[in-house]
């Protein structure tokens, strides 16, 4: 079953993911010149490079006053087409792929060139937590009026006739896998439709490590490629014969 | 089931990239992307926002390059339903028309919904012919498709509107038709003119 969940993840010619993140969180501030430095090496693997300011505001609801503080810029990088992008924080380094998506092997293989040399600049910092997080979205023809999600997606809230048909719906779930010490975020939700008679709901599978995480970059990329066999389960225990009709 | 409603135009948009659409979802992994981040006051997660530094303190190339980028993470939701030639072309044609070389001051950059309606007809009406884009002094884009010597010019309006103008030669003399329709219905006002010619087959 898990052999036959990945290999069939890789048949989509039109995979639904609208968004795939590595993240890789440290335990301590980095620097500004790590953050620089890191941002530097990478900056000739992208062809635009910003930097954005980040603050965090503390609200005082009683006293209607906010404190604002600081955080130093962080520095994204992307491609042309803004499907390949990286961003490096005082907090965490992410890589995202954004659709269409080309497949685990062409985003493994930028992770993998890019994060040991990463790390390196950034001073080889205790990491807290690594986070693989695929964001779908999935459309569904208006029939009759009506969109049936249920059509394409296992996971659904139960809630009898008394409430269908529903006009939205959210939901989020967590589970730990202690035998892999993974732990995930799944949720869904209808959202914002773009496509004229089509409906439209995310499936959000986010993959995650926070113990005994590891820090060196072979040990990292290992865990992610583990994160990713638990996300295509996800995936394919999430989704219906239909859907995968609808993607390959 | 859920019913939904026909695809109702709207003036309101999402804001780009897939935004998490609660509090609790901002624990995940795509955090790390967002620049401000608000807290409570207990220091738990209030919500979380992207919060744009504004327009009037970039230059030129930012506020570019801010306009093509917002354009190009909006289409990452769509890109499933484009054939990958259009979608290289779309980009093209946009980086075209934001040179910074050629940009004047007055300019406006593209209107993102102006360009979510072309993207929304090309998927919708299943529009295979690709037509040469010009950007309008509102940021409204201006797409026109040409047949011998007759044209289809078509401005994409925020709120999936569009205005369209056919210019064709027939025996008895030049003839133009134009019209405002939704954008639903392109193919329909555009029958008597043969709408497949401009847009089927390229």
């Amino acid at each position: 079953m898990h052999s036959m969940s990945n290999d069939r993840a890789q048949l989509y010619d039109r995979p639904p993911i609208v968004e795939a993140v590595i993240e890789i969180r440290f335990s301590t501030a980095i620097a500004e010149n790590r953050r620089k430095k890191a941002r530097d090496w990478l900056a000739n693997k992208y062809a635009a490079s910003s930097i954005e300011q980040q603050a965090e505001v503390k609200v005082h609801f009683s006293s209607k006053s906010a404190d604002f503080k600081n955080l130093g810029p962080t520095f994204t990088l992307s491609s042309s087409d803004q499907t390949d992008g990286c961003a490096i924080n005082a907090a965490s380094i992410v890589w995202v792929r954004r659709a269409p998506y080309e497949g685990w092997e062409q985003f493994k293989s930028r992770f993998a060139t890019e994060m040991p040399q990463a790390l390196k600049a950034l001073g080889d910092p205790n990491v807290e937590r690594i986070g693989l997080r695929y964001v779908n979205r999935i459309d569904v023809k208006i029939e009759n009026n009506e969109a049936r999600y249920e059509d394409f997606l296992n996971f659904r809230i139960e809630h009898g006739d008394l409430l269908e048909p529903t006009t939205s719906y959210q939901w989020y779930l967590t589970k730990e896998f202690l035998d892999i010490n993974l732990k995930t975020i799944v949720q869904s939700a209808s959202v914002q439709p773009e496509i004229p008679g089509y409906g439209a709901f995310s499936f959000d599978i986010d993959v995650f490590c926070d113990s005994k995480v590891p820090s060196k970059a072979d040990e990292i990329l290992t865990k992610v490629e583990e994160m990713r066999d638990l996300k295509n389960k996800i995936f394919e225990a999430g989704i219906t014969d239909e859907a995968r009709k609808q993607y390959s | 089931m859920q019913p939904l409603p026909i695809f109702e135009p709207s003036g309101v948009t999402m804001p780009e990239r897939v935004q998490p659409i609660s509090a609790s979802m901002t624990a995940s992994s795509i955090r790390a992307l967002q620049m401000y981040s608000f807290r409570s006051e207990g220091g738990g997660p209030f919500q979380d926002y992207l919060v744009a530094q504004p327009r009037a303190e970039k230059v030129i190339e930012e506020q570019l390059f801010d306009a093509l980028a917002e354009a190009k993470i909006w289409t990452s939701r769509v890109a499933m339903h484009l054939d990958s030639e259009t979608r290289k072309r779309l980009f093209r044609q946009l980086d075209v028309l934001h040179n910074a070389e050629d940009w004047d001051q007055r300019d406006k950059t593209v209107n993102l919904e102006s360009y979510q309606s072309l993207v929304r007809a090309i998927i919708h009406h299943s529009i295979d012919c690709r037509p040469s884009l010009a950007l309008m002094p509102s940021g409204n884009l201006l797409a026109q498709w040409r047949d011998g010597n007759d044209k289809l010019t078509v401005e994409f309006v925020p709120g999936n509107r569009l205005r369209w103008l056919v210019q064709s030669h027939t025996e008895e003399g030049p003839e133009r038709a134009s019209g405002t329709s939704p954008l639903e219905r392109l193919r329909t006002v555009l029958a008597p003119y043969g709408a497949e010619r401009w847009f089927d087959g390229r």
